[in-house]
């Protein structure tokens, strides 16, 4: 019969101790990471924040929405809400002038980036395109003239509200004042006359605001966004995707 | 991450191709019969119609028109054109105008007679006006004979209302840089 001595009972006891103490520690690891009330930052995620414990501070995202529909109307027609009468089929040049067929449009698309000053505040910025065309066709021999393209860019810096700021979702509502340079309009260029002066309007640099009250962000650090808004870039909804970091 | 990243470009790809859509159906093709028409009716509206608004206009204020060597001009800063009035013979007045930014200018001959003491019947011959827009586009309004403007009445709840009415033939042709491109008659 063998009989452990001291040293055997020793080493037994020191290698329970250090299955016992590895065990712990990897499961106080393992349940923090699925215990969302644990307010101690993930391993991986220690460095996201320097300023907040859930935060990180800067965004970049990719933007896309359905085309504004002043960006068609000045491209077809001009000011829509100048109080200056733009002659129309009362010209002749409006009358026998190429006219145009339909008019297609990519959609707002662009970038945008966010900074984080505060949990509940940060400063975006989005630059935006949207493209239009059309064909255009003699009035007389109906003939297809060629195709006449406009692109809308806009730059629009905006503050964004934080609603709610959680690690998997965000709620926040934005409001934004810049600019749109239209490229292209040429209804937007035009010769204001009056008895003794002739006068040569350019309007195709004009100032541009975006409001959104409400708009959600979901996952971490890819993230995908969904804002409903209204205003010069786009009226209804606008979708992306972005990075945080 | 790659994988999730071209999912992500592939959907982007797909809304895009989606977004490139039709925004706006409509054409602007303007070279109409109604269209010429009714620019041929405004201009006869601006050059023989509203003279006669000016004569009617001296008439109930009391000034003599129709004695030898009467003369009438607007002012010649006003934006809503110039016009020059000239007597020439026993109720006969030559008439040259030209309008807002002298797009237009016109030379007719007004005659009036009275079928009734208070019915004035104004007649216009020999209408000529030239309307040039400055970017090559241009058009000649000329009367096909004589052309009569007599009082229409129409009776509303509380008033009576008299309205010069043309009666008589016009004849619109319209030119790009000389050529002739369209030429269409309007009959009252």
């Amino acid at each position: 019969m063998h009989l452990y001595d001291m040293k055997d009972i020793t080493k037994i006891f020191a290698v329970l101790a250090a299955i016992t103490a590895g065990t712990v520690a990897y499961g106080q690891e393992y349940n923090y990471y699925f215990n969302p009330r644990n307010e101690r930052p993930h391993a991986s995620c220690r460095n996201m924040d320097r300023r907040s414990n859930e935060m990180p501070d800067y965004n970049i995202r990719v933007n896309i929405a359905a085309e504004a529909p002043l960006a068609t109307s000045r491209f077809l027609y001009g000011r829509s809400f100048s109080s200056y009468y733009y002659p129309g089929d009362e010209d002749l040049k409006d009358m026998y002038g190429d006219y145009h067929g339909p008019t297609y449009s990519t959609g707002l698309f662009g970038i945008g980036a966010d900074i984080f000053l505060k949990r509940w505040f940060a400063l975006s910025a989005d630059l935006n395109f949207n493209f239009l065309w059309n064909d255009r066709y003699d009035s007389f021999t109906k003939d297809r003239t060629g195709t006449k393209t406009g692109v809308a860019v806009y730059f629009i810096p905006r503050a964004k509200f934080y609603y709610l700021n959680r690690p998997l979702v965000r709620l926040y509502g934005s409001i934004g004042l810049g600019v749109v340079k239209y490229f292209g309009f040429d209804k937007l260029k035009y010769i204001e006359t009056s008895y003794d002066n002739v006068e040569f309007k350019d309007e195709t640099f004009d100032a541009a605001f975006q409001i959104s009250p409400i708009g959600i962000e979901f996952g971490r650090r890819l993230f995908g966004f969904a804002e409903m808004g209204a205003g010069t870039m786009y009226a209804g909804f606008q979708f992306g995707m972005g990075y945080r970091f | 991450m790659k994988r999730y990243f071209t999912i992500i470009i592939a959907i982007l790809a797909a809304i895009f191709a989606v977004s490139s859509c039709m925004v706006d159906e409509n054409t602007n093709f303007n070279n109409t019969e109604s269209a010429n028409r009714r620019f041929a009716a405004n201009m006869v509206d601006e050059t023989a119609g509203n003279t006669l608004e000016t004569f009617q206009s001296l008439i109930s204020n009391g000034i003599e028109i129709n004695e030898p060597g009467f003369q009438y001009s607007s002012e010649k800063n006003s934006n809503s054109g110039y016009f020059l009035i000239k007597w020439i013979s026993d109720n006969c007045w030559e008439v040259s105008k030209a309008g807002n930014c002298r797009r237009w200018t016109m030379t007719v001959r007004y005659s009036k007679s009275a079928r009734l003491k208070t019915d004035d019947i104004w007649t216009c011959s020999d209408v000529k006006a030239a309307y040039d827009e400055g970017n090559g586009y241009t058009a000649t309004l000329l009367s096909v004979g004589d052309i009569e403007y007599y009082w229409e009445i129409s009776y509303g709840i509380n008033q009576i209302t008299y309205t010069l009415t043309p009666k008589g033939k016009f004849s619109l042709e319209t030119f790009l840089n000389g050529s002739a491109l369209r030429k269409i008659y309007i009959e009252y």
